[in-house]
């Protein structure tokens, strides 16, 4: 029913060129998008924004090529994880994706302390594909098959993403005085 | 390992937070470029047309006559020479699902 309705507000943008189904769509996925982004950047909320922004940006002028055989926030996901990436790449254009870990520069630095603090510091214990992938997982509660189709990974590499960023994390919070 | 799992599945659920809007959405309104507009359909149309005035000026000079003809001269021909009407059928399903398999493709 969702994604039915989603495609009634993309077919209104793309056919009739009307504005504020687009506004409907991005107030309806604002959350979710903006979430991933403060994921992957460790909390940091201008960049967050900025990328969010990027993202929808992205969507609208190329709403055309959304056929509707994927969820649009599947589709949406993917424009996400792919602003997200060229941004990475424009800031190490020389360092290989999968081996790098995220350093302070993104990480914001949080004004409070406590949960926020505790749940960007786990994240960023993990890879930049590792921490896509359990995020994806664990906080937006994906199937493999779809965060596979959001990466462009193979399930296989998503599953092993999930298993060394789940032990990684793990041994974190354990270390920090959580499961006790 | 199970602990593992229902470790990290609870600290995630107890951080997923609800981001309000606090004027995102209008951020992203008042920045987003002017679509073009679509002209996807004018090359149909144009084709679309084209393809009628085709069938029409075929029909209107006696291309169907015409085409009936040279195929009943052509099997006539054929049986004359005494080949077998099975091979000309078999040649024309292959052209037929030639043309279909092109079809296909290009669609």
């Amino acid at each position: 029913m969702n994604s039915l309705s989603d495609i009634a507000l993309v077919t209104q943008v793309v056919v009739l060129h009307n504005k504020s189904a687009f506004d409907q769509l991005v107030r309806k996925y604002q959350s979710q998008v903006r979430r991933f982004f403060l994921n992957q950047t460790c909390g940091d909320k201008e960049l967050s924004d900025d990328l969010a922004q990027d993202t929808f940006i992205k969507a609208y002028t190329s709403l055309n090529s959304f056929k509707g055989a994927a969820n649009f926030s599947t589709w949406l996901y993917r424009i996400a994880y792919n602003v997200f990436f060229d941004y990475i790449r424009s800031q190490k254009p020389t360092s290989d994706l999968e081996i790098v870990t995220t350093d302070a520069a993104y990480s914001n630095e949080q004004q409070d302390i406590g949960k926020k603090m505790d749940i960007y510091a786990a994240l960023q214990q993990l890879k930049e594909a590792e921490r896509t992938c359990i995020t994806l997982f664990y906080m937006e509660e994906l199937e493999i098959k779809k965060i596979a189709e959001i990466t462009g990974l193979a399930e296989g590499t998503v599953k092993s993403h999930l298993s060394r960023g789940k032990e990684k994390m793990a041994n974190y919070l354990k270390q920090n005085g959580y499961g006790r | 390992m199970e602990d593992n799992e229902r470790l990290i599945m609870d600290f995630m659920k107890q951080n997923r937070q609800d981001i309000v809007d606090d004027g995102f959405t209008e951020r992203v309104m008042r920045g987003l470029p002017e679509r073009k507009p679509q002209r996807d359909w004018l090359p149909a149309v144009w084709n679309g047309g084209m393809m009628m005035m085709v069938i029409i000026l075929f029909v209107a000079f006696g291309g169907v006559e015409l085409v009936k003809d040279a195929l009943i001269q052509n099997i006539d021909m054929a049986l004359a020479q005494g080949i077998d009407m099975r091979v000309i059928f078999g040649l024309m399903c292959a052209f037929v699902f030639y043309i279909s398999q092109r079809a296909i493709q290009k669609a």
